[in-house]
């Protein structure tokens, strides 16, 4: 990285590294403040080390155990034999785990992006004028936050029952034969649990965007007003460019738990009807617990810990950009 | 705020300390031997009130309800009799058991005894790893081969070198409380069709019919958990196919085919039964808990489950019995069955002749009393009874009774490797749906065996 790309990337992100950003431009090779500055650094770790190690012995080397353990063939009890890549060519050859990461991507269309554009337009709209009770809404929307998964889960596989409450209204107005066990539809069970999922993630991207949009000085909104702007100008010109971070944060949460979503398949459908709602988690799951084969769910664990880092980073990439 | 080149330092102290940390430690899971699979040395003890002062540390599964209550009373019923051996008892869930148990096994200080499941999954990983003990010094000296019905000692048996399953040494041992799948049925709804408790596979199918004339639910099923297929598959296996078959294909690894057990005839009936509306309606979606609280709330004739495994409350088993599927070639019924748990002894314990000797206990006529008296169902001692009070229950021991004197109880099928279980619950909903036929089911399964048997022969 060079130099002047690294100052001014620094200079942009003033805010956010404080002491860094007061020494632009180290000059090469001088002696004189090296030492010293190399001195002080260590003494940063020293004061870091706690923390590091317990963060290496809890997270790093479990993780390192993980990667190893996804090069071989282990039940868990017998002596595990090399494995090669071939945990990691599960990916490509086995239709289950193919399936699975299909239904990642539509996943992420429920769990992400439709929470995002409802959390948004619903955050905009209430920032252009005060609505009455604004408050008591976000608290109602907010309320998926507060409850467990497991809870969620239990709620919603009584939501969809052949004699919950949606076949019951559906049989009421006359729609019964639309009415149908909503979980255990070939068609409907995946778009059904990605609806629980927009109705879990919404409420947290509208509260963050709503205390975005609060933070985006007023002037800008009466200036776009006083240029004769619409609402979706206003949207586009002022709301949008300054949810900047909301938005990062809120993309970063929501891909990773589409990715990483296992609670509410497993405990409503457990993959089924079939391999219908299957997710990487769950055959993860069931390979290191069910069916002893501990090096097959760790490749698993890697390849979605490996794109988790990668969404999160592409996110930050583009989020913070080139102002 | 870390800047990005400390960040850099960091990574780069790190990474050959994690690195050096993994490359030091050995491939995993060699250090565990075919050591533990000998029996143990010596002459065994069985008399534990000479065994001077013993504590005993049990892992069990038996958490709530009269799971809890029987265990706890059979432990105390054993400090009671043996003053000088104390038992400390650790109760997790199933699943948590099922996941922590290679790993508690290879601490340094392992409990005693341990409830492995049987089948391939658990136990017979852990015989091929040696971490569980060989009992057949015991069971030479309590006389449980010949005192166990062969059908259940099978279950506990496997070959010391780990490749075979039901014959060979034992490596656990069976209490005497069962675990088996029945049929429910309601009395009422029996009566309100003018139909008996069906004595033969023909009644059977004639009761659903009827039920279906009248309107009623003729099974309670729910299958959305995938919770709710194997009840009913496994009954039919039994009723249509052979005892002998069933337990040669669970044991034999690939000697026998699944597709000569009457597997194929049981996925076809049951396709049968979903397509001639004698489920509950829309079951897939339908959850398991759910179907059972709809039969026990008088919504379904029939329903198959595990025993014990009704949501009953306080006074409500009146209108219900049980009773085993009937065969269709009219001869003894047969039941998937097994020992509420099945419990081994560590390869590691200090004490296993203590351990031994409770296991001795857990299967005797005492700990079957007490599970009587708990309200769970015996196993191993037909001649226990059952209070008059409760007319379900009454059932639930008379079929145990049936099991144990007539030897007529076969392994779960899905012991017979590690995997079967989900490619039977996952291709039953596709065939079921319609997706598949029955003959795809029946290949998955095929495979699914065959593949788990080439796993075997390394």
């Amino acid at each position: 990285m060079s130099t002047v790309r690294e100052s001014r990337t620094r200079g942009a992100a003033a805010g956010h590294t404080g002491a860094a950003a007061g020494r632009p431009g180290r000059p090469s090779g001088s002696r004189t403040t090296a030492p010293y500055r190399r001195r002080r650094r260590w003494l940063g770790l020293v004061y870091l080390s706690p923390a590091l190690l317990i963060y290496a012995f809890v997270v790093l080397l479990p993780a390192g155990q993980g990667v190893r353990l996804s090069f071989v063939h282990w039940d868990g009890v017998t002596a595990a034999t090399n494995a090669g890549f071939s945990n990691y060519t599960g990916f490509l050859h086995d239709p289950t785990l193919r399936r699975a990461v299909a239904h990642t991507l539509f996943f992420i269309a429920f769990f992400s992006l439709l929470p995002i554009l409802l959390g948004m337009a619903s955050a905009a709209l209430t920032a252009r004028k005060e609505v009455r009770g604004a408050a008591v809404y976000r608290w109602v929307l907010f309320l998926p936050q507060v409850l467990t998964p497991a809870v969620a889960a239990v709620v919603w596989k009584r939501i969809y029952a052949p004699d919950g409450p949606i076949d019951s209204v559906l049989r009421a107005v006359g729609l019964g034969s639309l009415a149908r066990g909503w979980l255990g539809d070939y068609t409907w069970a995946l778009p059904a649990l990605g609806l629980a999922g927009t109705w879990a993630a919404y409420g947290l991207c509208m509260v963050l965007f709503a205390a975005g949009i609060q933070n985006i000085p007023s002037e800008l909104y009466d200036a776009a007003r006083m240029d004769g702007a619409g609402a979706l100008r206003e949207f586009f010109t002022v709301t949008l460019p300054g949810l900047r971070g909301q938005l990062a944060v809120v993309l970063t949460l929501t891909m990773l738990g589409a990715i990483r979503v296992f609670d509410i398949v497993w405990l409503t459908t457990k993959g089924g009807p079939g391999t219908s709602t299957i997710t990487p988690t769950v055959v993860l799951y069931q390979r290191a617990f069910a069916n002893p084969d501990v090096g097959a769910a760790c490749a698993i664990g890697v390849v979605l810990a490996v794109v988790s880092l990668v969404v999160s980073l592409v996110v930050v990439k583009i989020s913070e950009g080139d102002d | 705020m870390v800047s990005r080149r400390t960040t850099g330092r960091i990574g780069a102290t790190l990474v050959p300390v994690v690195m050096t940390a993994l490359l030091s430690g050995c491939m995993p899971g060699t250090n565990a031997g075919a050591s533990g699979n000998s029996t143990k040395a010596g002459p065994v003890a069985t008399d534990p009130a000479s065994m001077g002062k013993v504590k005993l540390q049990v892992l069990d599964y038996f958490s709530g309800g009269t799971d809890n209550a029987w265990m706890s009373s059979v432990v105390s019923a054993f400090e009671h009799k043996y003053p000088n051996i104390t038992i400390n008892r650790t109760s997790l869930p199933w699943g948590d058991v099922m996941a922590a148990l290679p790993l508690k096994l290879k601490s340094a200080n392992p409990p005693d005894i341990v409830p492995a499941n049987n089948g391939w999954q658990s136990l017979g990983t852990l015989v091929r790893g040696g971490l569980v003990l060989n009992l057949d010094n015991y069971a030479k000296a309590y006389g449980w081969k010949t005192s166990f019905p062969q059908a259940i000692t099978s279950e506990h048996e496997f070959s010391p070198d780990g490749t075979e399953m039901g014959i060979g040494s034992m490596f656990g041992a069976p209490v005497a409380r069962a675990s088996l799948i029945e049929v429910y049925y309601n009395r009422d709804l029996l009566k309100q069709i003018g139909a008996g408790i069906p004595h033969s596979f023909a009644d059977f199918q004639a009761d659903l019919a009827k039920a279906k004339a009248a309107g009623l639910t003729g099974i309670s099923l729910g299958n959305v958990d995938q919770g709710g297929v194997t009840q009913p598959l496994f009954s039919l296996m039994n009723a249509l196919g052979d005892q002998r078959k069933i337990s040669d294909f669970v044991y034999s690894q690939g000697q026998v085919k699944i597709a000569d057990t009457g597997f194929p005839q049981a996925v076809s009936t049951f396709k049968q039964w979903s397509d001639k509306g004698y489920l509950t309606k829309d079951y897939a979606g339908v959850a398991s808990a759910d179907a059972a609280q709809n039969f026990v709330n008088g919504q379904g004739l029939f329903h198959f489950d595990y025993s014990g495994s009704l949501p009953l409350k306080a006074g409500q088993s009146k209108n219900f019995g049980s009773f085993i599927l009937p065969r269709s070639d009219g001869g003894k019924p047969i039941a998937t069955a097994s020992s509420a748990t099945n419990f081994s002894i560590s390869s590691k314990s200090k004490h296993a002749d203590a351990a031994a000797a409770f296991l001795n206990f857990a299967a005797g006529a005492q700990a079957a009393q007490l599970a009587v008296q708990n309200g769970t169902m015996p196993l191993l001692h037909p001649e226990v009874k059952a209070p008059a009070d409760d007319p379900l229950f009454t059932d639930d021991v008379a079929i145990a009774q049936q099991v144990t004197t007539d030897g007529t109880s076969v392994p779960y099928v899905d012991w017979s490797t590690p995997t079967l279980l989900n490619t039977i619950n996952t291709t039953m909903q596709d065939m079921l749906a319609g997706k598949t036929t029955p003959a795809a089911v029946v290949s998955a399964a095929e495979q699914n065996d065959a593949a788990f048997v080439k796993t075997l022969a390394r």
